[in-house]
């Protein structure tokens, strides 16, 4: 069975391809959304999803979140006594939504099409794959997130020709493209994107911007308080996207203090986020050579762009509203899972192809004699120009510096600058030469760009018909098959929370942060509830956890000042 | 039916239309999806483009000529040839004066491209003239606030709207072509948004209505902009170039040099500038460290090409020419004059001291110095110009230079050079004593010691002269006593393995360069000092008899 997943930075989906469509999973607190969260109990296991995001204010140092931006590094955080990779943690919540997966349907998923930003580069796609790896699932295809959309969106039923624009706005990354459609064909035009943007960096500009309005130092703050006002300031997020003006009492360490923020004041202080926004959006538009008015549909997709202020900007740049689904954070997962049931031949697919491009420009390093015989070195040589259709194939040929020269040392760039210094460096790869003249001693490059997204390099000495083959996994971001093994015979050890537990850790994590958050009588009546939940859990008995868990979810339910901490 | 390759594929006539193209594809597509058959793709997908392209340009024909039938018909063929912004920039490079482009404004949303009903009033949009104006003033009011131009930037409703921001951009354009200079935040900002100077960006010059023969104008223009803004940025913010630890000027010298470098852009540098060694180096270093930095057409267009090549063609390490040639000439005979009147000074204040050649006491003791400076100093110069000649010679292309440098010049590196010239010395020495009288040994010794290690042995070498002399004449001995011969060439060995101690503890290259400085020179200047004082005693001693 294939299941289609979105691992986004902060939440993570999984879902199945049904007779009746696409199909989302939910997870044991009878949510589809799992927050991307990972963290360490007082007792040294393991917590994932909402637990761990309830635990996030009070114990930060032995919680992590949004660790999808650090995919791609060697990177590793600290929880409790290990030290973690991301791919590592990226593993634990595809365990927990395999887990759930197993539940609803009683079948171990051993496949999965896994949903990326469209600008991952190369060494984050391959971290991705390897944290699948990890968690025991074999990777059929990783499909570019805004793609995922389109398809979830069936844009691509739509009669005749069709192009549309496809926003995805999500926890920490953003991603455009241009898509279109005609005759069943999807096809990618161009993808570009910010892997650093996204719903958190609006929060953190929430939180700067009410730092200075209560006139407190950011560094005043101690790591607890400042994930607890984090917390917050995300849920005064969420309720801007609905009301105009939001009154919040913020948790401090002294006292809660009250603050009003509106809608516009936000906007005005995103400024600086929205250009980054903008950029992208431009350059796609750019690279495909679409105007404005050849589009016939803007698409927002990812949580973020409930943000009112998001659709403001695209409607003042195509000057037209654009499309938004009910549950923006599930479109991607959704796709995934249309994607799934294309992988195994649903019927309801069997006339629909899709084409997609590599975001990136990729090329060698070269030294380029201008027409004055000035020598220019360090120059990047492109061989896949960005919004290439893949899989693309690409051959050049270069030869060597100097006369007789013994080694070669061809370095792989991406990126789109003319000078390699400005571009993200891939790997190296070292070709003995056989002793010749440089004329006589052409080099064959090919690069492989596959349907994953996955580069394979490979150099060809024409002279001797040597041929060797770059692996880029030795890049210091990304792990062997032989430390993916031992991480995952690492990862058995840990323990984690059964999953029939995971409703009522939740639970408890919850009122404790709202226990901490509250004073007085609001403070009291948590902690009879707690107790009255705890001695209810004692006696494992359904019949009596039951009312006791609705009993204390009503009153935090009531605290936190509205149904759920997220909009469904 | 003998069709090109790509029509074949596609299975269809030259004469097909874009949709016939795109739906043959689609059809196609299906029996080779990429996933399960990528090589088959990637042939179907290079057929069906080239296709396309050719369909797309046969259709653009057609259309060009039904548009010049009607516009023949209607008899003013001038108003739909170009564009109407196409002057904008052509008037830019050609005149050079901040005319007005002659853009159409859109003042309010262009009607009629967009159906769907807008539920927001959009801004009203002000000519782009007012906009660039607005941007270069706020860019330059702004110096030292990093963010504030890109906050301006991402609020102005003219950039917001893709409506208007192409004729904006135009206009910025022609405003950098004809000499506007925005900062390096400003251009950052702007190069980001609109993919300037990036691969590709021709293209969108293109479409945003740049006449193809300006391109070249405007890039340049960019490009221009992009390195006076880096100089400025450069200057404003103290970089340093050269990095700190070995021959470093500080900051405020390099900034200097750098300034007087722009302002003499325009001319040659005058010849007598080159008689400086340490001039020509430094100024050598800092081109080269904005070519690192820079790159090197930024450091042609800022410094002007001709200065410098001028400057590198007169730096010691570049290949032959005359300007080098004569310049170090020149510089050598000024050196070498100033040396051998020191010489001549010398010799004419011994005679003055001992006018009848007597050999004894301290008159004695300043002629068999000046007997040993002489030759020393010959052997040492003569032994630098073969050398040079030599390289001159035989490695005349780069390659044979850098041949030479590998296999000739590391003998003469300290580690090599020192046990060589100790173990000729002595043996010259030894010779010399057998044949000649007392000062020879001790002159031929040193200068083959000295010519094998001219890099760094030269003030060792000095010193155990210094030493050697000074101890014959204390001790009234032959010159073959062998324990002032030991002291003497003690330090030189010391220093040797001061080196190659330094060399083999400490792999980082600048720490190791530390290091064998001051252990060598502490060691050096330690025995001087134990040197003088002895030479003080002698004076002393002789003074008191």
């Amino acid at each position: 069975m294939i299941v289609g997943i979105d691992l986004g930075t902060t939440h993570s989906l999984i879902g199945l391809w049904t007779a009746d469509g696409a199909q989302l999973v939910p997870n044991a607190l009878g949510e589809v959304l799992t927050p991307s969260v990972v963290g360490v109990d007082d007792g040294g296991r393991v917590l994932v999803g909402r637990a761990a995001l309830e635990q996030l204010p009070l114990a930060p140092d032995r919680t992590v979140a949004a660790f999808k931006r650090y995919m791609g590094s060697a990177r590793e955080t600290r929880l409790g006594d290990r030290r973690l990779r991301p791919e590592e943690l990226s593993a634990l919540v595809l365990q927990s939504l395999l887990a759930d997966v197993k539940v609803h349907t009683g079948i171990d998923a051993t496949e999965a099409i896994v949903s990326v930003p469209a600008y991952f580069s190369d060494a984050q796609r391959k971290a991705t794959r390897n944290a699948a790896e990890i968690a025991g699932l074999r990777v059929e295809r990783l499909v570019n997130e805004p793609t995922a959309a389109a398809l979830a969106y069936g844009l691509q039923e739509q009669q005749g020709e069709s192009k549309f624009l496809v926003l995805d706005l999500g926890g920490g990354t953003f991603d455009v493209s241009i898509l279109e459609s005609f005759d069943g064909v999807m096809e990618v035009h161009a993808s570009a994107g910010d892997n650093f943007l996204g719903g958190e960096d609006f929060v953190d500009v929430l939180v700067e911007t009410a730092l200075r309005d209560l006139q407190i130092a950011p560094t005043a703050l101690s790591p607890r308080a400042r994930a607890a006002l984090r917390a917050r300031l995300e849920r005064v997020k969420c309720q801007l996207s609905q009301n105009a003006e939001v009154r919040a009492s913020l948790p401090f360490d002294e006292a809660p203090r009250e603050w009003t923020v509106s809608e516009s004041r936000f906007e005005t202080a995103c400024a600086t986020l929205l250009g980054r926004l903008r950029a992208p959006i431009e350059r796609a538009m750019r690279d495909s050579g679409t105007r404005p008015h050849d589009l016939d549909q803007i698409v927002l997709v990812g949580g973020a762009s409930r943000m009112p202020m998001v659709s403001r900007l695209v409607a003042r740049l195509f000057g037209r509203l654009p499309l938004r689904h009910i549950h923006p954070d599930q479109t991607v997962a959704l796709g995934a899972c249309a994607l799934a049931g294309m992988k195994a031949r649903d019927v309801a697919f069997r006339e629909i192809v899709m084409t997609d491009v590599c975001p990136y420009t990729l090329g060698v390093e070269v030294q380029h004699t201008d027409e004055h015989q000035r020598v220019h070195q360090g120059m990047f040589s492109p061989l896949i120009e960005r919004n290439t259709v893949i899989p693309a194939s690409r051959v050049a040929t270069y030869s060597p510096v100097r006369d007789f020269q013994e080694v070669l040392e061809l370095r792989v760039f991406q990126g789109e600058s003319p000078e390699v210094a400005h571009n993200v460096f891939l790997g190296k790869l070292e070709l003995p030469l056989p002793h010749k003249r440089r004329e006589d001693n052409p080099i064959q490059v090919r690069f492989t760009y596959d349907v994953n997204g996955l580069l394979e390099v490979q150099a060809h000495v024409v002279a001797t018909g040597t041929e060797k083959q770059l692996v880029i996994e030795q890049n210091p971001g990304l792990l062997t098959p032989q430390q993916i093994r031992e991480r995952l015979a690492a990862l058995a050890t840990l323990k984690v929370h059964p999953r029939d537990q995971q409703a009522n850790l939740a639970l408890l994590a919850r009122a404790a942060r709202l226990y901490e958050e509250h004073t007085g009588d609001a403070r009291r009546e948590i902690g009879a509830r707690l107790l009255a939940f705890k001695a209810a859990l004692e006696t494992q008995e359904p019949r009596q956890i039951e009312p006791a868990r609705r009993h204390l979810g009503e009153l935090l339910d009531y605290l936190d000042g509205e149904a759920t901490p997220l909009p469904p | 039916m003998n069709l090109p390759w790509p029509w074949q594929c596609l299975q269809l006539d030259q004469t097909a239309t874009p949709t016939a193209v795109r739906r043959r594809y689609a059809e196609l597509l299906k029996l080779n999806r990429p996933e399960d058959n990528p090589d088959g793709f990637q042939q179907l997908r290079r057929a069906y483009e080239i296709c396309l392209a050719f369909a797309r340009e046969r259709e653009a024909q057609t259309d060009a000529r039904a548009d010049n039938e009607v516009v023949a018909a209607a008899q003013c063929p001038e108003t739909a040839a170009a564009p109407d912004v196409a002057p904008a920039v052509s008037e830019a490079t050609e005149s050079g004066t901040a005319t007005a482009p002659p853009v159409r404004v859109p003042a309010q949303t262009p009607a009629g491209h967009d159906a769907t009903p807008v539920d927001f009033a959009l801004p009203a949009l002000r000519p782009p003239e007012v906009v660039v104006d607005e941007l270069l003033a706020v860019d330059a009011d702004t110096p030292h606030d990093s963010d504030a131009f890109a906050r301006w930037f991402a609020q102005c409703p003219e950039f917001a709207s893709f409506i208007s921001r192409n004729v904006v951009e135009l206009a910025l354009l022609h405003r950098i072509t004809t000499g506007a200079r925005p900062t390096l935040r400003a251009l950052q900002v702007l190069g980001g948004a609109f993919g300037w100077r990036q691969l590709g960006s021709e293209r969108h010059l293109l479409q945003i209505g740049v006449p193809r023969e300006h391109l070249r104008a405007v890039d340049t223009a960019l490009f221009h902009a992009g390195a006076e803004a880096q100089f400025d940025w450069h200057l404003a913010t103290k970089q340093q170039l050269i990095p700190k630890g070995d021959d470093t000027i500080g900051v405020e010298q390099e900034i200097r040099l750098l300034c007087q470098l722009r302002e003499q852009r325009d001319r040659l540098p005058r010849f007598r500038a080159l008689l400086s060694g340490q001039r020509l180096v430094r100024v050598n270093r800092l081109l080269n460290g904005w070519s690192q930095h820079y790159g090197d057409a930024a450091t042609q267009h800022l410094f002007g090409a001709a200065n410098v090549a001028y400057w590198r063609s007169a730096h010691p390490g570049a290949p032959p020419n005359l300007r080098q040639s004569f310049a170090g000439a020149l510089r050598a005979a000024i050196l070498g004059g100033v040396v051998w009147l020191g010489v001549a000074l010398f010799g004419a204040l011994a005679l003055w001291q001992s006018p009848n050649g007597d050999s004894s006491g301290f008159a004695g003791l300043m002629l068999t110095l000046l007997v040993i400076a002489v030759p020393v100093i010959v052997v040492i110069n003569g032994w630098r110009l073969a050398l040079h000649g030599l390289a001159r010679l035989i490695a005349i292309t780069d390659a044979a230079h850098e041949r030479w440098r590998e296999r000739v010049t590391v003998w003469f590196a300290p580690a090599r050079a020192l046990p060589i010239g100790i173990a000729a010395g002595m043996l010259l020495a030894i010779v010399a004593d057998r044949v000649g009288g007392a000062a020879a040994p001790a002159g031929l010794g040193l200068v083959s010691a000295a010519a094998f290690g001219w890099r760094s042995l030269a003030p060792a070498a000095m010193y155990a002269a210094v030493g050697w002399v000074m101890g014959l004449a204390f001790t009234g001995a032959s010159p073959t006593e062998m324990p002032w011969l030991i002291a003497a060439a003690l330090p030189v060995p010391a220093l040797w393995f001061a080196d190659w101690l330094a060399r083999r503890r400490l792999p980082h290259e600048r720490a190791s360069l530390r290091w064998r400085r001051i252990v060598g020179y502490s060691f050096v200047y330690g025995l001087l000092a134990i040197v003088f004082s002895v030479v003080g005693a002698a004076i002393l001693d002789d003074a008191l008899r």
